[in-house]
């Protein structure tokens, strides 16, 4: 679906990424028995370094401090909070939502709305285009959007396919109704037929934890998983991105009228360097208008990573001045969307890894 | 139309560990002593780059040579 709002603005962003650090050679016991494939994993797929989240560190923690830190810095009082939405798929409890929670440990006002949202990958988008509907519909003018994930704590620690891949974050961005004409153009998309490229098989309803979800078994390639672990193909997450988002940045730009050559940054997802590079190829867009080094420092941040690259590689542009940007995520469900808007000068960006 | 030339060296130069001149449109890929998940992922970019559409996983599984993966790009099927 498509859709396009005339007055919202993304006022301020805090990221708030795990609190340690790994790089690739703390993981190089995973490739033993191949020290080329470390060698490659470093080259090619281009993930130096990934911030994590130790477990008892969870995603409400790191939007938390994402959020205080947006609340203190940019001086809005949390009364002032109309709506909290949290986009996540690793969220504290099955019961209540991290919306929620976060509601409360914010001291937000009861008038105030919370819900969470499960998506990953593209889940920032689909917060942000929702944050917009309720602008829109003129019952908030402030609304605070919390989007992110601890995918590691999901990821079985030998599996050798997976683990280098993805860090922690959480983030926090106020989005406001606007008193000038500021089109966002929105286009969401998703496939539920690949759900099975991407997936935690067990540990829901339908297959609840118990000892059978817990016998681990080794793949092909030696990764070693458990049903409750994380998932996912390469391949085919890699030829559904070539698939489709090509063709969804060209239908946005398209039904916003705009050329490539007006857009100052496409800012996708940050799922690893390697993607991203094809992903521009196909695009033919120059490697200069597609950030990727929140890929390289930060690890696959699932729905934290486009307002990470917001902060981390375009923050210092967009505190001062104002920049036409496409954001797009895709991932998950299978699961994408996109937008085009413009933002800046927003003086509050920063990232920041969390201290424990 | 992309060659086979062509095609091989964007192969070598996705693939990292492949240096230039190693592949030949008769290597048997799956000999290769560094041929892994991530040759594969550069091969399937390396393919979307020549021919502008996706390999797809079974398709890449019938392939046994170079040249293999080449005809199933050049003849658009």
């Amino acid at each position: 679906m498509q859709a396009r709002f005339d007055h919202i603005t993304l006022s301020a962003l805090s990221v708030c990424t795990g609190p340690e650090t790994r790089t690739l050679d703390d993981d190089a016991g995973l490739y033993a028995d191949s020290p080329g494939q470390l060698e490659r994993m470093r080259s090619m797929v281009g993930i130096d370094r990934r911030h994590v989240a130790p477990r008892g560190v969870t995603t409400l923690d790191l939007c938390e401090a994402a959020a205080r830190n947006l609340l203190s810095a940019a001086e809005i009082d949390p009364g002032t909070i109309d709506a909290v939405l949290c986009v996540t798929q690793t969220p504290d409890h099955w019961q209540p939502c991290n919306a929620n929670l976060l509601h409360g440990r914010l001291a937000l006002p009861k008038t105030a709305a919370a819900f969470d949202v499960n998506q990953g990958c593209s889940g920032w988008v689909y917060g942000l285009y929702l944050a917009a509907a309720m602008l829109e519909a003129g019952g908030a003018r402030r609304v605070l959007l919390l989007a992110g994930d601890t995918v590691t704590h999901c990821i079985h620690p030998r599996d050798r396919a997976t683990v280098p891949l993805f860090g922690d974050a959480g983030s926090a961005a106020l989005v406001e109704r606007s008193g000038e004409a500021t089109p966002a153009w929105f286009a969401l998309h998703s496939d539920g037929t690949g759900h099975g490229a991407i997936k935690v098989p067990a540990g829901g309803f339908r297959q609840p934890s118990g000892p059978d979800t817990c016998v681990e078994s080794t793949a092909e390639d030696g990764s070693v998983r458990t049903p409750e672990s994380l998932f996912m193909s390469g391949i085919e997450v890699f030829n559904f991105t070539l698939r489709e988002e090509p063709g969804a940045v060209r239908e946005l730009l398209a039904f916003a009228g705009a050329e490539a050559e007006d857009v100052d940054a496409f800012v996708f997802h940050q799922a690893n360097p390697f993607i991203l590079k094809n992903l521009a190829k196909r695009l033919r867009l120059p490697e200069e208008k597609v950030p990727m080094d929140t890929a390289r420092r930060f690890g696959n941040q699932s729905s934290a990573s486009v307002p990470a690259a917001l902060a981390h590689d375009l923050g210092r542009i967009l505190a001062r001045e104002r920049r036409r940007v496409l954001c797009s995520g895709f991932g998950v469900g299978l699961s994408w969307a996109s937008c085009l808007l413009d933002i800046g000068p927003a003086p509050h960006i920063r990232i920041f890894q969390y201290q424990l | 139309m992309t060659t086979i030339d062509a095609f091989i060296e964007e192969l070598e130069s996705n693939i990292m560990a492949a240096e230039s001149g190693d592949l030949t449109p008769e290597t048997r890929f799956r000999d290769l002593p560094w041929w892994d998940s991530l040759a594969v992922l550069a091969t399937l970019g390396a393919f979307d780059t020549c021919f502008g559409r996706q390999l797809a996983a079974e398709d890449l599984k019938r392939c046994e040579t170079v040249r293999d993966i080449y005809d199933l790009g050049a003849s658009g099927a």
